[in-house]
């Protein structure tokens, strides 16, 4: 009955040290979004939750996506979260939410007036939110490291980067990827769009 | 692949999976067109699966209304409810009380179907929100796994049963009243009794009468409990009041009966909710509410049909079971604390005034966590679930101040859970006080939210704090409640400063307010209500909490509290000090008044949506004749699967089910076994002829008494013809219904 066939996964882009986007502001851009029709799915809602601490500050509510300015584990940045609907496939599921991501990045950049440099190229988190298909234990890791690795190479040219399981026992499976040598952020935003 | 029925196979209760199971046909058959929308609509809410705002498909967006594309735009899950519209998964939690794993997997569904928040609400639920329909079979097969159950949680039910969070530690308490509480949530939850309301209907318990934990005075039933001297020996009971409620006009709730034996506890109830289920008003969604029935019918009338309906009820042994076991919910602390050492940081000591409550217990405290707007992460609840493992017992709480409260902390750990919660985030001071401001969803997620009470109450609450150096101690303990609308979810009545969403109009635009409510009482179980003083421009709310605190703060006489500081003074006083918020700038002028907190859009009220709370009027034989839909829609799944002798059983279910549905219009005693549903069915419907139609006469009536007389089929043919049968008996019953009621009401049968 669930929409189990579909990945459900989290992607977040962080800003680089010491960026700071004003929520209040990305969340006026948000309900400009919805105005001008722009946004890639069925945007819904524009949800504020900046009252709470290391958590999702402001999110772009969608049918199937959420665009998520989102502070967990302390690290402002901006999240894209695949709710329903996703491809049956790791892989593809991995480079729609990527898309969908660098593609929002860009965009609030430019709605903002910042540069998109404010967002960090070589750092990307992720979390498989599906703890069925998921669960979060060295088999799993195992299993789906190497897919997400496979996903993750054409997004940094092909240069080398480490990916490591991420979070804790009781958070969904996650993996942490860095690249030290990444090209700029527009070409990785560039890269995504050609997933 | 793995599904989670199959991962949690053997893990979830028998009951609560067939309920689940059967709520998954549900889903299946309305997309399939076969179940009614207001049924399927009242089905979902009877499994706390609520609307949401914008869920008609139609979204303002600060300059017109959008449709919103829903890919199966013309699927619906109520009336003007798209089904793929985001909705609210409300998770009952009796009297709060939460264990750690419980918690967790909230915390889970949380980020799987949700947007990572868990929100505690006033009646200390907790709410998921933007989860769609089709998730919610297994989001609840998750809950069932650890003992959570959400039926009932919305819908024309009884609510979540609420009870003091300090039950069991509290100086003030006659008894535990918690026991209790948990008896009467398990013996009504699923009850026939109370299958058949007009409306909503809520409980709560209070260890006491002075205190406000309870909340009596504005439940359908409030229980305080109480005991006397009988015979030399100290007997348990409660004073009971029913007909409390708050909405558009709040009224306090009547003494029934000063004193319950804690054996008539649950037949009372029982009798009060059968009252209510044959004499609330159905038709009238506004005047639905039990409150309605007992001002109507006067408190004396109301004590008489519940002694009346008291003596008609059929004996249970379940009224007076749970009593040998009072003792099962007893807590007790861990030994010894776990880290006494740990040097206080900064902010303890403010933290330890505001946020600890000693108990009765010496050594011990009660700690309440403040959860901004009643919402934690994911993150934090796993953090909570550990530090309630490490401090305490499993004694967590929901509180409805949307707070949560760990019961038995010893106070030498005070400072090191303190240190704990500054690192998630969660130790902000300041619980219950001025500064944790509660609110209602509002325009946020509510269907019906006139203003944005939680952006009001995120400004409120991020100005006031910090501020309490420049105020006393007193002005500091004053709560502010926000609702949306006026339905009061946020409990404004009861505040010392409450406000409620309203709109006006000026210069032919839309300008959010709020109507100041003031004086609301929270002691002695929210003894009694506020002031209404007049609204003002959203916008000005927060001049208007500077102008009454700072007055209340140079003004008010020893000891006197804030109530009595209004009643002092007067309505007419403070209006008058209020008049200057009260104006609104032209457009032009600031337009910042024409929009609402936390919202950039143009204020409208085009928004708002056909609210559920009151769901659907939905009689028990709806209810059994779409059950016996289901039955036999599976026993046709059994029949083509070649099961023909499970199809026969399931199809002979089926028409059991309709019939107990009718004969219980006549015999609300009627009890659950097959023998005894079809004698009765014979008795009172067949015999009678009143189970006949025009064409077939009473043909169709012998199906089941020949069915239920027979053995098992001897071969799928006769199984078939049987599904046939039963077919041909479950339509046969429609028509019934429809004489009956048509015969109630006086108007020819159909």
């Amino acid at each position: 009955m669930s929409q189990a066939l579909g990945w459900k996964l989290r992607v977040k882009v962080p800003l680089t040290a010491g960026g700071e986007l004003d929520a209040h502001e990305v969340g006026d851009t948000f309900h400009r979004w919805i105005q001008q029709r722009s946004v890639d799915d069925v945007a819904i809602y524009v949800s504020d939750y900046r009252h709470v601490a290391n958590g999702p500050e402001v999110l772009l509510v969608g049918h199937a996506t959420d665009l998520v300015l989102d502070r967990a584990g302390g690290r402002l940045g901006l999240a894209l979260q695949r709710k329903r609907d996703g491809a049956a496939e790791l892989v593809p599921a991995v480079h729609d939410a990527l898309r969908r991501l660098y593609g929002g990045a860009a965009r609030l950049a430019e709605s903002l007036g910042k540069p998109l440099t404010l967002f960090a190229s070589g750092e990307l988190e992720l979390r498989l939110t599906d703890r069925l298909r998921a669960p979060n234990d060295p088999a799993t890791a195992e299993r789906l490291l190497p897919e997400l690795r496979r996903a993750l190479e054409p997004l940094w040219a092909g240069r080398s980067f480490s990916l490591e399981r991420a979070g804790g026992d009781a958070e969904p499976f996650g993996a942490r990827a860095t690249c030290a040598a990444a090209p700029a952020i527009a070409e990785v935003v560039a890269a995504a769009a050609r997933l | 692949m793995t599904t989670w029925k199959q991962a949690l196979a053997g893990s979830i209760p028998e009951a609560l999976g067939a309920e689940i199971e059967v709520f998954e046909t549900q889903i299946g058959l309305r997309k399939l067109g076969r179940i009614d929308e207001k049924l399927f609509a009242e089905t979902r809410l009877r499994r706390g699966v609520y609307g949401q705002r914008y869920d008609n498909g139609q979204r303002h967006d600060g300059v017109e209304s959008q449709s919103l594309a829903f890919p199966l735009a013309d699927l619906t899950k109520g009336p003007q409810t798209k089904w793929d519209a985001p909705g609210m998964q409300r998770i009952k939690v009796p009297m709060g009380k939460l264990s750690s794993r419980q918690l967790e997997v909230m915390a889970e569904l949380a980020e799987e179907y949700s947007d990572g928040i868990l929100h505690v609400t006033t009646r200390q639920d907790v709410q998921l929100h933007h989860v769609h329909i089709e998730d919610t079979p297994d989001l609840m097969r998750r809950l069932a796994a650890v003992g959570i159950t959400t039926r009932e949680a919305c819908g024309n039910s009884v609510r979540n049963v609420t009870a003091c969070i300090c039950a069991g530690t509290c100086r003030t308490e006659a008894f535990d009243v918690m026991p209790y509480a948990k008896a009467v949530t398990w013996f009504l939850l699923g009850h026939d009794d109370v299958q058949d309301m007009g409306r909503k209907f809520k409980i709560s318990f209070s260890g006491c009468k002075t205190e406000p934990c309870g909340l009596a005075s504005f439940h359908d039933i409030g229980l305080i409990a109480r005991t006397r001297e009988i015979d030399g020996a100290t007997r348990r009971g409660f004073e009971l009041v029913v007909g409390g409620g708050l909405g558009a006009v709040p009224y306090a709730a009547q003494l029934l009966s000063d004193w319950v034996t804690e054996e008539e506890l649950l037949p009372t109830c029982q009798a009060i909710c059968r009252v209510f289920a044959r004499l609330g008003e159905k038709e009238n969604r506004m005047r639905a509410r039990f409150k309605f029935l007992v001002v109507k019918l006067g408190i004396a009338e109301i004590r008489r049909l519940v002694a009346e309906e008291r003596e008609k009820l059929r004996p249970d042994p379940r009224w007076v079971s749970y009593l040998s076991h009072l003792g099962e919910l007893d807590e007790a602390p861990l030994p010894e604390p776990v880290a006494p050492a740990t040097p206080e940081a900064e902010g303890f000591a403010r933290w330890r005034a505001t946020n600890v409550k000693p108990q009765r217990q010496p050594g011990f405290a009660l700690v309440f966590v403040r959860l901004p707007l009643g919402d934690f992460t994911s993150d934090q609840a796993r953090g909570v679930a550990s530090l309630v493992r490490r401090f305490t017992t499993e004694t967590l709480r929901t509180t409805v101040e949307q707070n949560l409260a760990l019961r038995w902390v010893h106070d030498a750990d005070l400072p090191a859970l303190h240190a704990e919660l500054v690192a998630l985030g969660l130790a902000a001071p300041g619980a219950n006080g001025l500064e944790d401001v509660v609110s209602c969803p509002g325009t946020d997620t509510c269907k019906l939210g006139i203003s944005s009470s939680r952006g009001l109450a995120a400004v409120l609450a991020e100005r006031l704090g910090g501020a309490e150096s420049q105020r006393s101690a007193d002005t500091s303990a004053l709560r502010v409640k926000v609702s949306g609308c006026f339905n009061s979810c946020g409990q404004h009545h009861v505040a010392d400063l409450g406000f409620l969403g309203v709109s006006r109009n000026v210069d032919g635009r839309r300008v959010p307010h709020f109507q100041v409510v003031v004086g609301g009482e929270w002691a002695n179980n929210a003894g009694s209500f506020g002031l209404a003083i007049g609204a003002v421009p959203s916008k000005n709310v927060p001049a208007v909490v500077d102008e009454l605190t700072g007055r209340y703060e140079r003004e008010r006489q020893p000891g006197e509290s804030f109530r009595a500081f209004v009643q002092r003074i007067g309505k007419k006083e403070i209006r008058a000090s209020l008049e200057r918020f009260m104006a609104v700038p032209s457009y032009q002028q600031d337009p910042s008044y024409y929009r609402d907190w936390g919202d950039p859009r143009e204020y409208t009220i085009g928004d708002i949506g056909v609210g559920e709370c009151a769901g659907e009027v939905v009689s028990f034989v709806a209810f059994g004749l779409a059950a016996a839909e289901r039955g036999l829609f599976e026993a046709q799944l059994l029949l083509d699967d070649g099961e023909w002798e499970r199809a026969a059983a399931r199809s002979l279910a089926a028409m059991v089910d309709a019939a107990r549905a009718l004969t219980r219009e006549l015999h609300p005693n009627l009890g659950t076994g097959a023998d005894e549903i079809v004698r009765e069915f014979r008795d009172r419907l067949v015999e009678p002829g009143i189970f006949r139609d025009a064409s077939a006469g009473g043909k169709h009536a012998t199906y089941l008494l020949r069915h239920h007389a027979a053995g098992p089929p001897g071969d799928a043919a006769l199984a078939r013809q049987r599904l046939e049968e039963a077919q041909l008996f479950v339509d046969a019953a429609h028509l019934c219904h429809e004489a009956l009621v048509a015969r109630a009401s006086g108007k020819v049968a159909p």
